[in-house]
């Protein structure tokens, strides 16, 4: 990496969460010692300097330059209606990363375009930020983060209130959203993380994009990190298929030890830069 | 329209009006205590479901002197027929609770005139208002408060959970404030208010009737008052076939025909979507 040039770019107008990432990528690139630059889309790019391009998220409407290499990064859930979607954007793309925690190689459709998998695992930033975290008494016994749209998640919400009632619950409107906004800005789930003692993400049926994210944030903020969605991600610690199980666990488990055993498994699988130059070097 | 604030400033005084005709001469009661909250229960024929929301009332009252907060329930019995007054009667002697007041009208005012009156007899400055069907989740309760003394918002609004024949259906007033709003309402009058300022504002508008709420949330955002969601679950929202919701639901139409021209030409539209609703919670502060 050391001796690339790279410019990490992110949309101007897309998810803070993409962006979030792409300071993550960026900073990545840097502990490696690359020259690299993080660019907001709107930002002009002159195409001499230009020999590897990251764009995070999908930029659509925006005019890249030219580069040696066009990498696309995505993180989120790539079924068949997204990718039909992105399919004109990823065609000009020499490569696209999925960045998250379950590789979707046999959902993705655009064999012209090679697949590569990250795993999202820290950066050495936050490694070092991890070691210091010693999760302590909290002030919100549960925190819950997601869309409503049905019965589902009301339901969701009466199950912890009956577990604890003092907890945090955003779940505002699904139709109220504009598409593709975020419940929250980072800032904000960072903020609920460092107070609760359980950090629960809603995805229901799909994953909700930079769904990793939510991870690290509960574990950089002291949380245990709780994913509750309709498929049970195996051998992911934390993920949940229903809220009883998830309840059952609340009730009854230690979560020092619940912590633990979501961090050991978060670290154990090396730094992000690690799998970035391997992924790199691939394509 | 030239100057939009003369015609609230006109609608005002009619409200005041209204105010003065049917409760009583007083102005608009202030510098009520504000280290504490009225819980007040408007009731008409709810006798079958008084009990529960007594019952989550009594209990935030203990809640809320952990938490160094003073309380009362009031609760007016709106000329019922089914026998709620024995009922409020035996609660009182049952209870024999001097934070539990009960009053009797002998002529039945309607809701809107109902909360009216709530406004003004309320002993403290923030009201909850718990209609006599919903249930409060008691230990949450100081956490609301916090959150309007924090705040100094009109408008304190949390998570309602809805129940509809005994099961769970959605999720209510579970949004911060938005353009939406001038579509349909989505914060339920089931939350906290600041007596002063709506008092100030003229009270709730007795033509709109079971749309009171909505309007009076529309009245408050073009009055640029401070609307604020808290991300906690406040309480157990139900709807039962006779209900408030019921009888709202039939009326829709015509509820949304008035409220939208009225705030139509009164600004609603010029909302600043970023800025009509805020979210807060005490361990977080604000939320974007």
């Amino acid at each position: 990496l050391s001796e690339r040039t790279a410019i990490v770019v992110y949309s101007e107008r897309g998810s803070l969460l993409y962006r979030e990432l792409a300071r993550r990528i960026h900073a990545t690139l840097i502990e490696d010692g690359s020259v690299a630059e993080l660019r907001s889309s709107l930002e002009p790019i002159r195409h001499e300097e230009v020999s590897l391009l990251l764009v995070i998220g999908p930029c659509s409407g925006t005019k890249l330059p030219p580069a040696h290499r066009r990498i696309i990064v995505l993180s989120e859930a790539l079924d068949s209606i997204r990718q039909n979607g992105l399919r004109k954007a990823l065609s000009s793309f020499d490569a696209a990363f999925d960045i998250g925690f379950v590789p979707q190689k046999e959902r993705y459709l655009l064999p012209d375009v090679p697949y590569c998998f990250i795993p999202d695992v820290p950066t050495m930033n936050e490694l070092s930020a991890l070691a210091r975290v010693r999760p302590s008494e909290r002030s919100l016994p549960w925190a819950l983060f997601g869309l409503h749209r049905d019965a589902a998640e009301a339901t969701l919400v009466h199950e912890l209130v009956q577990l604890d009632p003092g907890g945090f619950a955003y779940m505002p409107q699904a139709q109220l959203l504009r598409k593709g906004a975020e419940t929250a800005k980072p800032a904000t789930f960072a903020a609920v993380a460092s107070k609760a003692r359980y950090y629960i993400w809603h995805c229901g049926s799909g994953s909700a994009p930079c769904e990793s994210a939510h991870y690290r944030r509960a574990l950089l903020g002291g949380a245990v990190p709780c994913r509750l969605g309709d498929e049970v991600l195996t051998g992911i610690p934390g993920s949940y298929s229903s809220v009883q199980e998830l309840c059952a666990e609340m009730r009854n488990g230690d979560p020092y030890k619940l912590y633990e055993t979501a961090l050991n498994f978060y670290i154990s699988r090396g730094s992000l830069s690690e799998h970035l130059e391997k992924a790199l070097a691939s394509v | 329209v030239s100057d939009p604030g003369a015609t609230f400033r006109s609608l005002n005084r009619i409200e005041s009006g209204v105010l003065a005709d049917h409760l009583s001469s007083k102005l608009p009661v202030q510098n009520k205590a504000a280290d504490g909250i009225t819980i007040f229960t408007p009731s008409w024929n709810h006798r079958l479901y008084l009990p529960r929301a007594l019952r989550s009332a009594l209990s935030a009252l203990d809640h809320l002197a952990k938490t160094g907060f003073d309380a009362e329930i009031l609760v007016v019995d709106d000329a019922s027929r089914d026998g709620s007054q024995k009922l409020l009667r035996s609660v009182r002697v049952l209870y024999d609770e001097p934070r539990l007041k009960v009053l009797f009208l002998n002529r039945n005012l309607g809701l809107p005139r109902l909360r009216n009156l709530g406004l003004r007899e309320s002993r403290f400055r923030y009201v909850c208002w718990l209609d006599a069907d919903n249930e409060l989740i008691p230990e949450n309760l100081p956490l609301f408060l916090q959150s309007i003394v924090d705040t100094g918002a009109t408008v304190v609004h949390g998570n309602l959970i809805a129940k509809r024949e005994g099961r769970i259906f959605n999720l209510k007033s579970n949004t911060a404030a938005n353009m939406h709003l001038s579509a349909d309402n989505q914060i339920d009058a089931f939350a906290l208010f600041d007596t002063e300022r709506l008092l100030r504002l003229g009270g709730y508008h007795p033509w709109f009737y079971s749309g009171s709420d909505w309007e009076m949330i529309l009245h408050l955002i073009s009055e640029e008052e401070k609307i604020v969601f808290v991300p906690a679950v406040l309480g157990y929202y139900y709807l039962n076939r006779g209900s408030m919701f019921w009888e709202a639901k039939q009326n829709r139409e015509n509820l949304k025909f008035l409220t939208r021209r009225m705030y139509a030409q009164t600004g609603t539209r010029e909302w600043d979507p970023e800025k009509v609703g805020l979210t807060y919670h005490p361990e977080v502060g604000y939320i974007d």
